[in-house]
């Protein structure tokens, strides 16, 4: 039996010539966006997604035939996409009578997984089928006084440091102010 | 152990902690403090959903590199205390992950870029923070072992690396070297002066000769590597020995960040730990000749 991440691999890849280009100009927006939105290159999206640079500039140059699901998807949520246009290339690939009821899979399994994904990001993991119980599963992962250590120091920290004018944004507070001043504006800044 | 280091599949779980370490990276790269709480807050939530091995000790690596980035800018913002108090908490997070996968007979997990970054706070905290912080966390000592573990550590991993890709074996190679250097730094204040020669042979040893043991080694040799860690290390003997003047200081910074640029036109390594923190560390040197000054025209 295949396992979760082969079905949806395998059923991803089965795609014509067609969508496969419509696959690639998908991934090409994804970019566009990444750099935009993120201002991340080509080596911070292999960095995010723990893949080589090279595996990345394969993939864009068409040179791949088989990307992973983790790949493709992974790419999508990089770029904040709805992993909709994924689900119209697969439709597309239904409509042409490749496959039904793999693709149906697809867009179920990534319906499934934008709904697990919801508000919090790291929910996207634990998949069904690697989940080894292990003695003391119930706990938390790292005892709750030692996250909150960790946690309550860096609010601490980060709120003291911003009361006391140091840190990022009081740091771009006082550049802006400077340049203010150089151009001879004064009170509030106003939005073009 | 080796497999921890090959990327072991661990579907969806791997790439979301992956996701986080890179907005981590480029938080801290943007000195965005906010943005690590922000992280650091997501992975609270995520917590009472990861309940299996391995995704267990996968998040606590995780917990911990971006608990000890937001330290390294807490740090670098002066929060001492509140960085202290990160790196002690990181600790027993690593402590509490090797009791319990002993507990369940699993393998002890190298955790290797967790322990350079943790001796680089240390060590970044240790030789700036008053004494009585001289064993906080860890002992100077100990901090110096640790370093030489994980850099033999970082050497074996990053062996195979070189041909298949060298940018990521020489990013890793220099945190470490970065780190090994605040370790020596650290030392150099609290241990015997045998002791810090010892380490920089060491350390030269390992990274090809960047170090050198005699203060004011600068002036009497006029034949110089260019390097960034050996400027900063001469500026730190000085410091340490209060003979640092803002004249020296000026000449000394100007050559180290020399250094940089050049290492950032001829590779594309990542420079951050040269970079991160540098501004507040020259602007506290600067002030602390400034004061000598002040104090050498009153007793005149």
């Amino acid at each position: 039996m295949l396992t979760f991440h082969e079905q949806i691999t395998k059923s991803l890849l089965e795609l014509s010539d067609l969508d496969r280009q419509l696959l690639l100009d998908s991934i090409e927006r994804c970019f566009d966006d990444i750099r935009r939105t993120r201002g991340w290159g080509m080596a911070e999206v292999a960095l995010a997604l723990g893949v080589h640079y090279d595996t990345l500039s394969k993939l864009r140059n068409g040179k791949i035939a088989k990307p992973s699901f983790d790949l493709v998807a992974g790419i999508h949520l990089l770029a904040e996409h709805s992993l909709d246009e994924l689900l119209g290339i697969s439709a597309k690939a239904a409509r042409n009578g490749q496959s039904d009821q793999r693709l149906t899979l697809v867009e179920n399994q990534i319906k499934g997984l934008m709904a697990m994904l919801g508000q919090v990001m790291i929910q996207v993991g634990i998949p069904a089928e690697t989940e080894t119980v292990a003695a003391g599963a119930s706990d938390a992962p790292i005892p709750a006084d030692l996250r909150q250590g960790v946690l309550g120091a860096a609010k601490a920290g980060s709120k003291k440091a911003a009361a006391e004018g140091r840190g990022r944004n009081a740091a771009l507070r006082k550049r802006t102010a400077e340049r203010d001043a150089q151009q001879g504006r004064t009170g509030r800044r106003k939005s073009a | 152990m080796e497999q921890y280091w090959t990327a072991e599949k661990l579907g969806n779980f791997k790439l979301a902690c992956n996701l986080i370490l890179a907005e981590c990276t480029t938080a801290f790269r943007a000195g965005n403090h906010h943005k690590i709480e922000e992280l650091l807050a997501r992975l609270e939530q995520a917590a009472p959903l990861v309940k299996a091995e391995p995704q267990r000790s996968t998040y606590e690596y995780t917990y911990c590199l971006v608990g000890l980035h937001m330290g390294i800018l807490l740090a670098g913002m002066g929060e001492f205390d509140y960085a202290f108090v990160i790196a002690h908490y990181v600790e027993a997070i690593r402590q509490y992950g090797r009791s319990r996968r002993q507990a369940l007979g699993l393998p002890m997990l190298p955790q290797t870029e967790v322990r350079y970054t943790l001796l680089n706070l240390l060590g970044d905290l240790k030789k700036q923070a008053s004494l009585e912080h001289r064993d906080a966390v860890l002992t100077p000592g100990q901090m110096w072992e640790e370093w030489k573990s994980a850099a033999t550590r970082a050497f074996e991993h990053t062996e195979p690396l070189l041909l298949k890709n060298p940018q990521r074996a020489h990013n890793v190679r220099h945190a470490v070297g970065w780190a090994g250097l605040q370790v020596i730094e650290c030392c150099t204040r609290f241990l015997p002066q045998a002791d810090a020669a010892r380490m920089v042979n060491h350390f030269n040893r390992r990274f090809g000769g960047h170090l050198a043991v005699a203060p004011w080694h600068f002036r009497d040799n006029p034949v110089l590597a260019n390097s960034a860690w050996y400027w900063d290390y001469e500026i730190y003997k000085l410091d340490f020995l209060g003979r640092l003047n803002l004249a020296t200081l000026e000449d000394l910074w100007a050559r180290r960040e020399a250094a940089i640029n050049q290492i950032a036109q001829e590779t594309d390594y990542d420079l951050r730990g040269f970079n991160s923190n540098a501004r507040r560390e020259y602007r506290v040197l600067a002030e602390k000749c400034k004061l000598q000054l002040i104090g050498v025209a009153r007793a005149s």
